[in-house]
């Protein structure tokens, strides 16, 4: 098993949704060795708030479940807006349930017991083609293929120089740094990011829009001097694709690529 | 011996005659030569939902489905013109409440100067298994009325014929009886077939509910064993993670045995009555069913401030309660609301102790409680119901254990009442399970 950590998976974000505890924490562990990053609900109505909050790539759900059940879960996710990829997991192999499930775009159906070769090959899959469109432009394949850990050193280095950034040419450090690999693009979630100055400008929920210019505008200008730093300390020619200031909720979100 | 006279011999045979009228599982009417109903029998009229004064001297027309009311012009004719002796159709009845019935209609002639004529007719609606019994009995009950048919046509009797026709109906009599015995014999037969039947079902039930309580401890042991290979190949196998797992497999793997034990004691035949612990029954079953509801989402109150000590077969009451909880489970997995509830709750009296067994799912319309019962009876569709369930219930609750089964008036879901005799008191000291 050589290949084992260089999978496209290390590149994706999955929420799995399941009620039964034991089950949970089974599964969870073995997705959880393969996956970017995982998060974790016990029912639909957790599984909703977790997938507005961490914008998952795939999601893996079971269908019967207090609360919310899995295909209402899908159908609200569905109502926002979002086409992401579902795996049912289910106990239910009865074809209206399928049907059901097809109708509301469910890209695999795994019936209970589980075969985790099965799931794995599945999860794979969905990845490629999530990544099809990508893997086509891009000239270095290797990038997508990434080893886990090797993955982890990179999001370090890269949040080690965004924070350094912020702070040196901002005045301000950020609180926390989210930094994700997805295949060729780097994802950076840079959280309670405001000047003090900035701070008082939205006091009154007013300059919103102000103030998002102004932090754009910092980015923009100092892009070279921001792609010079995090290409230097990863060895990798990157960069900066898009900036993008969320002042209510102080986020500013980052977008990088090879 | 004192010889009995024809003429009184006569009177008896008519009262008998009259006896089999009254009593037969069919329902026979006698027609005049235009249909007009002279007589029907008790049967017949509860078959259609009439009172006799509402149907003598009607016409049998009325009762008879219109577009059904042609289907058997041929034929009458032909027995008309005494072409035939008999013919027997399927028809269409209109009961008095609107509803439509198939029954299977017998026609004779009775006399051929009047044109009276003899219908009989069996309700096939619900013809299943009675098919095969049905066909046979009529077959003799034809030859029989074919008999008994002819010598009533002699209208002018001399003292010769009639001692020669009562003696006909005398031989028609005891051939009569025994076909009654024989009846009664096949009636115990079917009785047993079904109750073999029953068995056969609620084994199906039980082996679907073990499938049921299964997937879930399957699913996670199949998991952990693929987690530990996965540890393995990732290095994260070390003594600690091997026992924790190992460990948690051994107690899945009881929980199943477990499993198995709880449905094992289920068919245990116990043939001796004895005391037991209602509350322990209820317990029981409703751990057989832990998994069928939480799958379903349904809550289940059971209060008891002490437990009730019934007597009787521990087993066949356990099994009543399994159906009447499944029963609840089936109403309330095809209910929309949120709040699914069995509430389960003990009482006594003097002798008896009472169990409520309350769901708030689809509950039973007017006509679905009349027939709740009845063997063969089911909402179910497809073949998700044997019809079996409920039948087998009361069935043995009355007839085995003195008890009763009866449905309570709600105005949400149902309410099921089951009550069987309580320990005697000298018993009471004795086992119970």
């Amino acid at each position: 098993m050589d290949n084992i950590d260089k999978s496209l998976l290390q590149n994706l974000k999955v929420l799995y949704v399941e009620d039964e505890d034991e089950t949970r924490y089974e599964l969870s562990k073995i997705i959880k060795r393969r996956v970017g990053k995982l998060f974790i609900a016990k029912n639909g109505v957790e599984g909703i708030e977790s997938f507005i909050e961490n914008q998952p790539d795939i999601v893996i759900t079971d269908l019967k479940m207090p609360n919310m059940d899995g295909i209402e879960m899908i159908k609200e996710i569905r109502k926002l807006g979002y086409d992401t990829p579902v795996i049912i997991i289910s106990a239910l192999s009865d074809s209206e349930t399928i049907l059901n499930a097809i109708d509301i775009g469910i890209v695999k159906y795994i019936v209970k017991p589980v075969d985790t070769n099965k799931l794995v090959l599945t999860m794979e899959s969905v990845a490629e083609d999530i990544f099809k469109e990508d893997l086509k432009e891009t000239k270095d394949r290797d990038i997508f293929y990434i080893e886990k850990e090797t993955k982890h050193e990179l999001e370090e280095k890269i949040k080690r120089e965004i924070a350094k950034f912020i702070k040196t040419n901002s005045g301000r450090g950020p609180k926390n740094i989210e930094v994700f690999i997805k295949g060729n693009k780097i994802l950076v979630n840079a959280n309670e990011t405001l000047t003090l100055f900035e701070l008082t400008l939205i006091s009154k929920n007013r300059n919103y829009s102000l103030v998002e210019y102004n932090r754009k505008l910092f980015y923009d200008e100092n892009k070279d001097d921001l792609e010079v730093a995090i290409s230097e300390a990863i060895n990798r020619d990157i960069k900066l694709e898009e900036s993008v200031i969320d002042a209510r909720r102080k986020t500013d979100i980052i977008t990088f690529s090879f | 011996m004192k010889k009995i006279k024809p003429k009184q011999k006569n009177r008896i045979i008519k009262s008998r005659y009259q006896a089999i009228f009254e009593n037969s599982v069919l329902g026979i009417t006698i027609t005049d030569e235009d249909g007009k109903i002279l007589q029907a029998n008790n049967r017949w009229l509860e078959m259609m939902g009439y009172k006799r004064k509402e149907v003598i001297n009607e016409n049998i027309m009325k009762f008879i489905a219109e577009d059904n009311r042609n289907a058997d012009v041929g034929l009458i004719d032909k027995l008309m013109e005494d072409r035939v002796g008999s013919y027997d159709i399927e028809r269409k009845y209109l009961r008095s409440d609107g509803k439509v019935f198939w029954a299977r209609l017998f026609m004779t002639i009775l006399d051929s100067e009047k044109k009276i004529k003899l219908g009989m007719i069996q309700d096939i609606t619900n013809e299943k298994l009675e098919k095969e019994v049905l066909e046979r009995s009529e077959k003799r009950f034809r030859n029989i009325v074919k008999e008994v048919a002819s010598e009533i046509s002699i209208t002018d009797i001399d003292e010769k014929t009639n001692s020669k026709m009562a003696l006909q109906i005398e031989k028609i009599n005891i051939e009569l009886e025994n076909m009654f015995k024989k009846e009664l014999e096949e009636n115990r037969r079917k009785e047993a077939f079904i109750i073999y039947q029953a068995r056969l079902a609620a084994m199906g039930e039980m082996i679907g509910n073990i499938a049921h309580q299964w997937r879930q401890p399957l699913n996670n042991l199949g998991l952990i064993i693929a987690n530990i290979e996965d540890a393995y190949h990732y290095d994260e196998l070390d003594d600690e993670y091997l026992n924790h797992s190992v460990g948690k497999c051994k107690k899945l793997i009881q929980k199943m045995s477990d499993t198995i034990d709880d449905f094992r004691d289920f068919f245990n035949p116990n043939s001796v009555k004895s005391n037991f612990s209602i509350r322990d029954s209820i317990l029981s079953t409703l751990d057989l069913l832990e998994e069928n509801l939480r799958f379903n989402s349904i809550n289940v109150e059971f209060e008891y401030s002490e437990d009730l000590i019934g007597y009787g077969y521990s087993n066949q009451y356990l099994q009543s309660v399994f159906n009447i909880i499944k029963n609840s489970i089936d109403s309330l997995s095809i209910t929309d609301r949120d709040n699914k509830t069995i509430s389960i709750s003990l009482s006594q009296d003097d002798n008896m102790a009472t169990v409520d067994f309350k769901d708030n799912g689809i509950g039973f319309s007017k006509d679905i409680k009349e027939k709740i019962f009845d063997i063969y009876f089911t909402t179910k569709e497809g073949s998700k119901g044997t019809g079996l369930g409920l039948h087998i219930t009361k069935t043995t609750i009355e007839n085995n254990m003195n008890g009763s089964v009866e449905i309570i008036d709600t105005k949400i879901g149902a309410n099921i009442r089951v009550s069987i005799p309580k320990a005697t008191k000298e018993d009471h000291d004795g086992q119970y399970r």
